[in-house]
């Protein structure tokens, strides 16, 4: 099939599967870490008396271990989804593929799509991401789904609903591929209605 | 300041007095929340104080000291706000091109919207209460989605750039949208 770009071209970063593994470590493991020494500091002026340090050690090395073993656990879903994710900017549809178990593929015809956004949030700008958003009108792209929409972006990855994300993508990238989609959406509009309703 | 031009931002110019709204309207959850803090905190803290023993001097200092930093840590709240609007209106960005509408905005997380003449759906100006006190408008444009309602909007204009920009983007989507009568009918 000849396509113009496609998650060849213009992969996702394998930095990106760290995006959520660091997000959780940020966001809980220094959570955990607080508590766990609060925690030791109530339970040391209560006893009045200096608290062992064998069981701080063992406490830490516990929290390392539990903490590893959510980040490998997100890091391998996360991996899964991108080795399974993948698009192609083909001749009248755009074509994304997902789903690891289930597998899913949405075409979208070019004359549909409403908008493009890019963005990025805070790991993403530390990581040098960005985030692809294209959007059709779409109520859904399956029954019972609907419901997921009320959230601004309910996925990191992949389409759901009316909406396809590709992430990961360089700046250079990002910017082409919306160049591309654009220019796609111009000449391969429908013809008698150009809304894309 | 080094603002983040483009022709259709220097024809229809954001407000500096967008810069104040903003940051008085989010200051204000600022300060009703550090005054409750204090209503509920306040007490605790002294109750704690009070249980230990520890010379009503002493105590009192602490309180003192408290007060003092009160609103020193409100005050550099609403200095960093108060940096951090200036540098939002610095970088939004919208520009008004052949073919597409491009807004960007927000400096630390960015979010960029492309958005084709033809899909535009619908275009209102709106003002809440803040925008009546300091006489700013806010023009929103929305296509067939819900992102594109949260992130396509130029807010904070004033009343001539306002009108200048709804008229401009409904001459806009009125050339795209219209065409001959047969082609509809068929």
């Amino acid at each position: 099939m000849n396509s113009v770009a496609s998650s060849i071209t213009h992969p996702i970063s394998f930095f990106w599967t760290f995006k959520k593994p660091l997000g959780f470590i940020c966001m809980y493991g220094l959570f955990f870490i607080g508590i766990i020494i609060f925690v030791l500091i109530l339970i040391a002026s209560e006893t009045n008396k200096p608290f062992p340090i064998s069981m701080i050690a063992f406490i830490t090395i516990f929290l390392t271990i539990i903490l590893a073993f959510i980040f490998l656990t997100i890091f391998i879903f996360e991996y899964l989804l991108r080795k399974n994710f993948g698009f192609s900017v083909g001749e009248d549809f755009f074509i994304f593929n997902q789903g690891i178990i289930s597998k899913e593929q949405k075409n979208l015809p070019y004359g549909a799509i409403q908008n493009i956004i890019i963005t990025q949030d805070i790991l993403d700008r530390i990581l040098g991401l960005h985030n692809l958003v294209i959007e059709n009108a779409a109520s859904s792209g399956g029954l019972g789904m609907v419901y997921k929409q009320n959230s601004k972006y309910p996925l990191s990855i992949g389409f759901y609903g009316n909406t396809a994300i590709i992430p990961g993508l360089t700046k250079d990238n990002s910017e082409e591929l919306k160049k591309i989609i654009l220019n796609k959406m111009k000449t391969k509009s429908f013809n008698d209605d150009r809304s894309g309703l | 300041m080094n603002i983040n031009m483009s022709p259709t931002r220097e024809k229809y110019p954001l407000s500096r007095k967008k810069i104040i709204k903003k940051t008085i309207s989010s200051i204000i959850g600022t300060a009703v929340g550090l005054f409750f803090i204090g209503i509920f905190f306040g007490p605790i803290i002294f109750g704690m104080l009070t249980t230990m023993t520890i010379p009503y001097s002493i105590i009192l200092d602490i309180l003192g000291k408290l007060m003092f930093w009160y609103p020193i840590l409100f005050l550099i709240i609403l200095a960093l706000t108060y940096l951090y609007q200036r540098w939002y209106f610095e970088t939004y960005f919208y520009d008004i091109t052949e073919d597409y509408l491009i807004i960007k905005k927000d400096p630390i997380t960015p979010k960029e919207i492309t958005i084709p003449w033809e899909r535009i759906q619908d275009v209102y100006v709106d003002q809440d209460l803040f925008d009546r006190i300091f006489g700013l408008y806010d023009v929103h444009l929305s296509t067939a989605t819900l992102a594109s309602g949260i992130h396509a909007h130029i807010d904070g204009t004033e009343k001539n750039a306002a009108e200048g920009l709804r008229t401009l983007l409904l001459e806009k989507v009125k050339n795209r949208i219209s065409r001959p009568t047969q082609q509809i009918i068929k």
